[in-house]
Formats: C-alpha cells, sequence, structure tokens
C-alpha cells in the first residue's frame, strides 16, 4: 500500500464520505419537502420540489388547482350522499322501497312490488352483514310453496344464486335454497321476504334486491362520515353552495356560515351575483352546461363525478364556489400548501445545491482515481488481491447496491416528515449515509479493479464469464480433436440436435403458455445455437476447401505453397500445419534426392574422363604396335583383341557417360518439327553399308504425312543406337521393318528385327541399365543403348516400349504430332 | 619442314602423337603444361599446336586466351571431355579444331595436316573466277569438276559431285532427300528410298575427316541436307 501515496489513501476515504453525505442530504430533502392533504378517497403526497421553483403565484400552481379539483369533487359526491341519507322532511328519502331502488341497475324489477325499509335500517343491515338459512324441500313441496303454475325448469333458470338440487333415478328429488334472514322489518312491520314474492323467481330477486341496496346504503354511510369529517366539522377556506331539486323541494348544502347572506333563501340569480365577485370563484351547472371560473379547474374533471353521482344528486344541480384569497383558516389544504412552499422554498434551492456539488465532487474524484488507479506513486503498475476475483461478483454488488438504493429512495418519497418518529430520524439519515458509502464503495471496487486489471493486462482471466468459455473452449477442442470419430464427429453432431429440439419443444412450449418474456429467450438461444453453429460448420468447410487447395498446390509440384492458418479453427490449424510441413519435407527429400543423383552423375562423368586418358595411351600404343607389323602368331592375335577391347571400352565410357547424364536430367532438348519418315530415311543411308554387309533388308510400311515435334540430334541418337542393335544382334540375311502409324495426337514407328540368338529377357528389362538381351553375351555394345534411346525419346514426350517375343524383337515407338 | 608443338600432361599421349607426326614427316616439340608451351611457342617457329585443357600450372583453355591475343597459331584441343558444350566452348575461346580423347590416330593426322595446310596456304591461294566455290577448306571447281578439301583432291562419282555442287550453290538452304532427288534425277521421286542419303553418306566419307561428325555437309535429322554458309 505503501506505492499509493497518503493523498490517494484519504481520497478514496474522502470520495465514499462524499457519497454518503449527498445521500444523507437527498434523503432530508425527499422527507422535509413532502405533505399530505387529505382526501375523502385517502391521503395525497405531494413533493415540494415540483413546485418550489416556478415563479407563478399560488393561485396559478398546478397544486392550487388540483386541491381545487379535489376538493370541489370530494364536495359534490359528500352533497350526494347527504341527499340520500339526511332526513330533510321528504318521505322519498326517508324510507326506500328496495325494489324501485334496484329498478334501472342490472336487476330486473319494475318496482311494482313493495318492499320498504327505512333508511337507518338499510344502512345498518349493510354495515352487519347477512346470515342464511339454507332450507330443503322435495320437489313436491317446492313447487307447492307457492301457488304458481312456473315450471321447474323456468325456476331454475331464472335464478342464478342460491338454488340447488339433487337428481335421483325418476327425476328431481331434493331442493334446497338458501334463503336470507330478515335482521330488519319493513316500515309496514313485515319481516318474512317470502311473503312480498308470488313465486320463488319474484322471492330471489327481492332477496338480492335488498342486499344490493343496504350494501349501497352502508357505502354511502361511509362517505357521508369521511365527508363530514373533512367539509362540514371544520371551517375551510373554500367556500361552497350545491343546490339540488327546485320549487319546494329545493335543497341547499352550503358551508357559508360566514357569509352575511341567507344562503338558503337566496335566489340562484342572487347566488351567481354573490360568487361571481369573488376572487376565485368557480359556477357549475352541469345540466345547463352552464360553467364559470376564476380558476384552472377543468370542467370535464367536474363532470365526470357529476355524472357518477348523478342518482343521488336528482336532477338539476348548481354549484357555487370560491376560495377565499387572504387563507384566514390556517388547517386548510390551501393555507398549508401556501406556508410550506414558501417556508421551505430557499432551503430546497440551498440543499439542491449542495447535493449537487457534492455528486460532482464525487465524481471528479472518482474519475481522477480511476485514472491513477492501479499506478503506483512511482509509476509502477500494482495489482490488488481482490483483482484476482471474478469481477461479476464486484458487478452483481454494484447492482445489488442500486437495487436497495432505489427501494429506499422510492419509499422515503411518501414518508412525509411527521411519519418519521416510528423509525427515528437520527437512524432513518444515518441509513441513507451508510447506503451512499456503501454504493461509493461498491462503484469503486468494480471500476477501480477494472481499470487495474486493464493495466496488468489481467481483464480476461479473472472473470467467471470467461473463466466459463475457456472452459468450454477446452473441452470443445478436446472433443473436436479426440482420435475417436464418435466423441469427435458424433457427439458435438448429437449435442446440437439434441438441444435443437428440446429449445424448439420448449419455444412451441412457452408460445402455448403465451409467456412472452420467455420464448423471446428461448427463441434468441436457439438462433444463438443455429448462428453458432451454421458458422462453425461454414468455417470447417472453407478451412477443408483452403486445405485442399494447399495439398493440391503441393501435390502439384508446388512445393513452397504454404495454406495460411491464422484464421483457422483451432483443429484445422494443426491440419494446416501438418499440410505445410509435408510440403517443406517433400522439398528437402527432392532437393537431397537432386543433389545426391547429381553427385552420381557427376561422380561417373568424373572417372570417365580420368579413365579415359590411359585408354588414350592403351588404344594409340596398341595401334603402334600393330604398325610396327608383328605377324608371328598368336602375338598378332593377342594385337588384334587388344584394339577391339580397347575400342570396346571407349565405347563403354561414353555410353556410361551418356547414361549418367540423362539420369540426371542435364540433357537440352530444342524441339522443331520434323518429319519421322525423311528421318528414318536417312539413318538407314547412314547404315546402308553395314546392312548390307549383313545382308539385312529395310521394308517400310504404311507411310506418315504428319510432322513430330521433336530434337532431331536426339532423335539421331535413339536411332543410331537402335539401328547399332539391329546391326549387332540380327541374323544375318533377314529382314528389318519399319512400321508406320498416325493419329489424332501422336506419331508412331515400329522397328523390328530377328534376333540371331534367342531372347532370353523380358522386353522391359533391356531397357533397364546395364541389361542388355543375354548378359552372358560378348558382343559388343554395352547394353546402355536401349536405356538411352527410352530416355531420349521420353525426354521429348514420347513413348518407348520393347517387345521381345521369341526371336522377335520389336521397338514401339510414339511421338508427339507438332502443330 | 613444319613444326607441331604438342602439349599435354601425360607424356606416354604426347610420346604416342610425336610417332604418329613423325612418320607423317612433321617435326614435334614438346611441352607438359601451358606455360612451358608458351615458352617454346617465343623462341621456336611452330606451325600447329595441339593442345591438353586439363593441365597443371596453366591450362589449355588460359593458354589458347593468351595465344589468341597476337597470333592466329592453328590450335588442336586434345580433351577427355565429349560433350558438345565443351566442343562449343572450346571453339568459341579461338580453337580452331576438338579432338576428344581417346582419339584414332588417323583422325588426329588427318585433322593435323588439314589445319596445317589451311594455315601456310592462307593467302596464297589464287582467287579465281567465279565458277570455283570456296567454303573453308573446301573447293570445288565447277570449270575441271574438280575437288579439293585442304588443297587435297577428292575424287566423287558425277552423282556424288552433283549433290554437292547444288548444296554449295545454295548454301545454308536445307534440301529433303526427295528435294535432292527432283533436282539432280530431275525426275519425281517414285520410291527414292535411301538412294539420296546413301549417296550423301559416300560424299561425307570422302570429304570429311569424321563423317559422323561432318564440318562441311551437315545432316538435319528429320528435315534433309546441307552445306553451312
Amino acid at each position: 500500500m505503501k506505492k499509493i501515496g497518503l493523498r490517494r489513501i484519504l481520497l478514496s476515504l474522502l470520495i465514499h464520505l462524499l457519497l454518503g453525505a449527498a445521500f444523507l442530504l437527498i434523503s432530508y430533502l425527499f422527507i422535509n419537502s413532502a405533505y399530505s392533504i387529505s382526501y375523502i378517497d385517502g391521503d395525497k403526497i405531494y413533493q415540494l420540489q415540483q413546485y418550489t421553483n416556478s415563479t407563478e403565484s399560488f393561485e396559478d400552481s398546478d397544486l392550487y388547482t388540483e386541491i381545487y379539483t379535489k376538493q370541489l369533487q370530494d364536495i359534490i359526491a359528500y352533497s350526494a350522499v347527504r341527499n340520500v341519507i339526511e332526513a330533510n322532511g321528504s318521505a322519498k328519502h326517508n324510507n326506500v322501497n328496495v325494489m324501485e331502488y334496484v329498478a334501472g341497475t342490472d336487476f330486473e324489477s319494475d318496482g311494482s312490488v313493495e318492499v320498504v325499509y327505512s333508511v337507518d335500517d338499510l344502512i345498518k343491515w349493510g354495515r352487519q352483514g347477512y346470515t342464511y338459512t339454507r332450507e330443503t324441500y322435495t320437489l313436491d313441496e317446492f313447487m307447492q310453496y307457492y301457488d304458481s303454475n312456473i315450471p321447474f325448469d323456468t325456476i331454475r333458470a331464472g335464478v342464478s344464486d342460491g338454488l340447488t338440487y339433487i337428481s335421483g333415478d325418476d327425476g328431481i328429488t331434493e331442493v334446497t335454497v338458501t334463503l336470507l334472514n330478515p335482521a330488519f322489518s319493513t316500515v309496514d312491520g313485515r319481516s318474512d321476504i317470502t311473503e312480498f314474492a308470488d313465486n320463488w323467481i319474484e322471492y330471489f330477486k327481492i332477496r338480492d334486491g335488498i342486499i344490493y341496496t343496504s350494501e349501497r346504503y352502508a357505502d354511502y354511510y361511509e362517505l357521508y362520515k369521511e365527508g363530514q369529517n373533512l367539509y362540514s366539522n371544520y371551517p375551510i377556506n373554500l367556500h361552497y353552495v350545491i343546490r339540488v331539486g327546485e320549487g319546494k323541494n329545493t335543497v341547499t348544502y352550503n358551508n357559508c356560515d360566514d357569509m352575511p347572506y341567507d344562503i338558503v333563501n337566496l335566489s340562484d340569480e342572487a347566488l351567481n351575483e354573490i360568487f361571481a365577485d369573488q376572487k376565485n370563484y368557480l359556477i357549475y351547472f352541469p345540466n345547463s352546461l352552464e360553467f364559470l371560473t376564476f380558476s384552472n379547474v377543468k370542467e370535464s374533471d367536474l363532470y365526470t363525478y357529476a355524472r357518477l353521482y348523478s342518482d343521488e344528486l336528482s336532477d338539476n344541480v348548481r354549484v357555487w364556489t370560491y376560495v377565499g384569497d387572504d387563507y384566514s383558516l390556517s388547517q386548510d389544504a390551501f393555507a398549508r400548501s401556501k406556508n410550506i412552499i414558501s417556508d421551505r422554498k430557499n432551503d430546497v434551492r440551498t440543499q439542491s445545491i449542495i447535493i449537487i456539488c457534492l455528486l460532482l465532487c464525487w465524481i471528479g474524484i472518482f474519475i481522477y482515481l480511476l485514472v491513477k488507479s492501479g499506478v503506483g506513486s512511482n509509476g509502477q503498475i500494482y495489482s490488488l488481491f481482490w483483482d484476482q476475483i471474478w469481477i461479476e461478483i464486484f458487478l452483481i454488488l454494484l447492482i445489488l447496491m442500486m437495487v436497495i438504493t432505489n427501494v429506499l429512495f422510492a419509499k422515503s418519497r411518501g414518508v412525509g416528515a411527521g411519519n418519521l418518529m416510528i423509525y427515528g430520524e437520527l437512524a432513518y439519515y444515518s441509513l441513507f449515509a451508510v447506503i451512499g458509502i456503501a454504493d461509493s464503495m461498491a462503484a469503486g471496487m468494480l471500476f477501480f479493479s477494472l481499470v487495474r486489471r486493464i493495466r496488468n493486462h489481467i481483464l480476461d482471466r479473472n472473470s467467471l464469464l470467461i473463466g466459463c468459455y475457456r472452459l468450454f473452449k477446452r473441452i470443445r477442442d478436446k472433443v473436436e480433436t479426440s482420435d475417436n470419430p464418435y466423441i469427435s464427429g458424433l457427439l458435438p453432431f448429437n449435442l446440437f440436435i439434441v438441444f435443437n429440439y428440446f429449445l424448439i419443444f420448449l419455444l412451441i412450449q412457452t408460445f402455448i403458455d403465451k409467456k412472452i418474456i420467455a420464448f423471446i429467450i428461448v427463441a434468441i438461444l436457439l438462433v444463438m445455437l443455429d448462428v453458432y453453429s451454421a458458422i462453425r460448420q461454414f468455417r470447417r468447410m472453407s478451412d477443408h476447401r483452403n486445405l485442399y487447395n494447399g495439398i493440391k498446390h503441393i501435390s502439384d509440384g508446388e512445393l513452397d505453397y504454404k495454406v495460411d492458418n491464422s484464421n483457422m479453427l483451432e483443429i484445422n490449424e494443426e491440419f494446416a500445419e501438418a499440410v505445410n510441413t509435408v510440403g517443406d519435407s517433400i522439398r528437402e527429400a527432392v532437393t537431397i534426392s537432386m543433389k545426391d543423383e547429381k553427385m552420381k552423375s557427376d561422380l561417373i562423368t568424373n572417372v570417365s574422363h580420368d579413365l579415359k586418358t590411359p585408354l588414350t595411351s592403351i588404344i594409340n600404343y596398341v595401334d603402334l604396335l600393330k604398325s610396327e607389323k608383328i605377324e608371328q602368331e598368336p602375338a598378332a592375335g593377342y594385337i588384334n583383341t587388344l584394339q577391339d577391347k580397347s575400342v570396346r571400352l571407349k565405347q563403354l565410357l561414353e555410353d556410361l557417360i551418356e547414361a549418367s547424364r540423362l539420369s540426371s536430367g542435364t540433357v537440352e532438348i530444342n524441339p522443331t518439327s520434323l518429319g519421322l519418315s525423311e528421318l528414318l530415311r536417312q539413318v538407314v543411308g547412314e547404315y546402308t553399308d553395314k546392312l548390307d554387309d549383313k545382308k539385312l533388308t529395310v521394308i517400310y510400311v504404311g507411310e506418315v504425312k504428319s510432322s513430330i515435334y521433336a530434337d532431331g540430334r536426339l532423335m539421331w541418337r535413339i536411332m543410331d543406337n537402335l539401328f547399332g542393335n539391329i546391326i549387332k544382334y540380327s541374323l544375318a540375311g533377314t529382314r528389318v521393318y519399319i512400321n508406320y502409324e498416325e493419329d489424332d495426337t501422336s506419331v508412331n514407328v515400329s522397328i523390328k528385327n530377328v534376333s540371331a540368338e534367342p531372347n532370353s529377357i523380358q522386353g522391359k528389362e533391356l531397357t533397364e541399365k546395364f541389361i542388355r538381351g543375354d548378359s552372358s553375351r560378348s558382343t559388343e555394345g554395352s547394353g546402355l543403348g536401349l536405356f538411352i534411346a527410352k530416355n531420349l525419346t521420353e525426354l521429348q514426350g514420347g513413348s518407348f516400349e520393347v517387345i521381345a517375343d521369341g526371336d522377335l524383337f520389336k521397338v514401339n515407338m510414339s511421338f508427339k504430332k507438332a502443330e | 619442314m613444319d613444326t607441331v608443338l604438342v602439349c599435354d600432361d601425360d607424356k606416354e599421349i604426347v610420346e604416342a602423337i610425336e610417332i604418329y607426326l613423325k612418320r607423317e614427316g612433321l617435326n614435334v616439340i614438346k611441352a607438359y603444361d601451358g606455360a612451358q608451351a608458351l615458352e617454346l611457342l617465343k623462341t621456336e617457329d611452330v606451325q600447329l599446336l595441339i593442345i591438353d585443357i586439363m593441365m597443371p600450372v596453366m591450362d589449355g583453355i588460359e593458354t589458347t586466351k593468351k595465344i589468341r591475343m597476337s597470333s592466329s597459331l592453328p590450335i588442336i584441343f586434345l580433351s577427355a571431355k565429349s560433350e558438345d558444350k565443351d566442343k562449343i566452348n572450346g571453339l568459341n575461346i579461338g580453337a580452331d579444331d576438338y579432338i576428344t580423347k581417346p582419339f584414332n590416330p588417323l583422325e588426329l593426322i588427318a585433322r593435323v595436316k588439314s589445319n596445317i595446310r589451311r594455315y601456310t596456304s592462307l593467302g596464297s591461294q589464287k582467287d579465281e573466277n567465279g565458277n570455283i566455290i570456296k567454303i573453308d577448306g573446301l573447293v570445288i571447281n565447277d570449270d575441271n569438276k574438280l575437288v579439293t578439301v585442304d588443297g587435297e583432291n577428292v575424287r566423287l562419282t558425277p552423282i556424288e559431285y552433283s549433290i554437292l555442287l547444288f548444296l554449295a550453290k545454295n548454301k545454308g538452304m536445307v534440301y529433303s532427300s526427295s528435294q535432292l532427288y527432283e533436282h539432280i534425277w530431275n525426275e519425281k521421286p517414285v520410291d527414292a528410298e535411301n538412294t539420296v542419303a546413301v549417296h550423301v553418306r559416300h560424299i561425307r566419307e570422302k570429304i570429311e575427316i569424321n563423317p559422323r561428325e561432318p564440318k562441311y555437309l551437315k545432316v538435319v535429322w528429320g528435315v534433309g541436307y546441307k552445306i553451312e554458309g
């Protein structure tokens, strides 16, 4: 740690404290700038930040309009239930005919049956709940309960709830009905509900009607109580007059006791004048679509409420309201809002600025530390022990911290300053400070470690994901390079198939179950698997193509061709390496073999040249000896033998040199267009004397018109060798046949003669080096003649074949036709 | 008497050559390497040099190059190297002839004599009228139908003479057997067979020192015959 330096250690401590302080302030701001206002449908929380920035007056603000609208809606609802519940001298509102009440709702009732309860009884009944009695009758008893002709099936179809029956072998045996126990009597003193009905269908209608009506009246009562609590028990800044009905049925609700008028007895027109004089007034007659206001309240927000309670309010509702602008009643929603805004406005601004400053400082120091992360004060790059831990853990830690933070802030929004006492204010703020420090530490751990890992080039080492990927790759490569084809070939294919079918199955399943997110995830997985397989298959085929091309190039003789394996799959890289090595090995072998052949050829040539010098003296001195005219036998015979053998030796040496030159491939070829028949005429011309000496006759068969493409000098050497053999080995007095033939691409010639001695060796072997027709024969010739002729023919792209069949000796040659 | 300088590091070969040449009435002086040969040439009047290529101290090639700087003395290479490229290389350096070991004594003598004749009679021959065709050492006098090679008379049959004259008149042109037949016999070759080839062979045997390696009448294998211009 010494290498980091004191300043950075202090800074990394400070940074966490900074975020902790910022979070503390934010939570303070949230909690202390929230307050709630109660409405009939519950409390609503308001955050001051939304309203502190505007410069408009309170009366123009959205908050003012919202409170105004919500209170008006409440008052409309409150007036409606008052209209239903409060006894106002009208019998109609004191007692309720249940069947009349439910008429026009979901119930089928024409209101002709009179089932009248007092409002009080209905409210009590609705609030206390209902009890039932289950009565079981035989079918006959059930049908005879009422003197009615309605068949059972019709009853059963007309009753939705409360009727069950058991059917035996011979029809229905038992019928059970659920009867409502009467908790209260009607105003005319009757309690048995079955008495009101003329038949079972009617009974159930009445039963359900009573339940529905009493439940509704219980609801009205709840609303009435809440409205009374909010709008009647305390004076509020919103003054209202709501008038329902006309003439002597007119009912007026108001809270304008502080106004110097007899509101109840004033005419509508007078009220119009009085209210229109007020500053923030609102006059609304929903039935005649009259809407006058000096506020931002919207008619549509009120109209829906007026419609909702139209039954309860009866016809022709008129609403007059205004909000006093002195806000004299300080506990009222308007007054509280106005006061809190003006009190907190400056505090919120100051605190916001401090929070922003703290956050900016935090970001600045964070970036500084990020840049310096992993570099010691002496410029050395270092890493810490937790850089060895999977980076995903830090990532999950940070995400977790962010989720916790988010939840806490969301919860704190609704708390409101007054409720904090439950937690203890200090503990609550401390919690945020701790969360801030923890967030800062989590972010630091992740990002500083990330930078250190990059600096130390170990980013890819300590990561769960990359580790998994490496493991996958290792297994994959092991499988693919396995010597066992079941593992390397069949296993991946089968795995692919199994996974594919499994995913397709899941896809169908999630589709049927309509699990959209699961469906999308499975679809993505499936596409990924298939695309991955497709890419690998494509790369494998393209690699194979390249490898094939490489092998083809090498087999075509381009031995220094190299397969580029830089973009290949791992399994094929080795393959490519091997192919490249094959090329190198072959080239090496060929080079060595060529060198060997050349050395051998050079050796033969050099030895032959060295042999020639003493041979020259032998030939010369034998010749000189002969010219001494020694006639004494056997000396003269010896001299002749010496001369013959020395000449033979000379021929042998020359053939040997030529043969070795042919094998080492140093013979030059200058092919031209030439006539084969002209050539053979010339050759036969050269050999005329020798042929005549052995009484050999040359017979030409067929003719050739096309020219061949060959080197004339080499052709002469071929024919010279062949005719040399003919002279040496032919039986005297026989015929030599020269046959011509030609096809589309080549000209063929075959030369046949009859051997003096039977051929003891296969034709093919005759053309091998140093093998002659009869190895025991001691006539002249080195045995290299046919070998040389064959090689010279093939060198020019022709073919050469020797057939020895009994005494017949035949050479078939084929040469390329000239263009 | 003409003097021949024989230079070879193999003493027996030099001595054998000496015997052959002395029989022909030539004076022979001997050297055993190129440097000795150059020394002797300074003091002796030599008409021909026979020199081996591979020798110690100074080889035949080097020696020939030095001689050719100041002299047109006929030089015959005597070498164990029998390949075409060796022969061509030797002739390009400035040798007049090339004999491969082991050599035929008769051929050696013929070539020596031919080269001396040409060297000594150079410029002395009278430039006669247009009926004389001269190709190197080959002279055809159409007036008296006489053919000489390096001054030696050659006896040719009338057909052989006609063929030689025709080819000599059309120096450098190649004629096939049938073309020659048409020109010489003045009739279509019904079955020329090897008639022309046999005649050409005979001509070569008479005018060439080594008929297998002709100097004047060359065989263009598979095409025909020609006299090089």
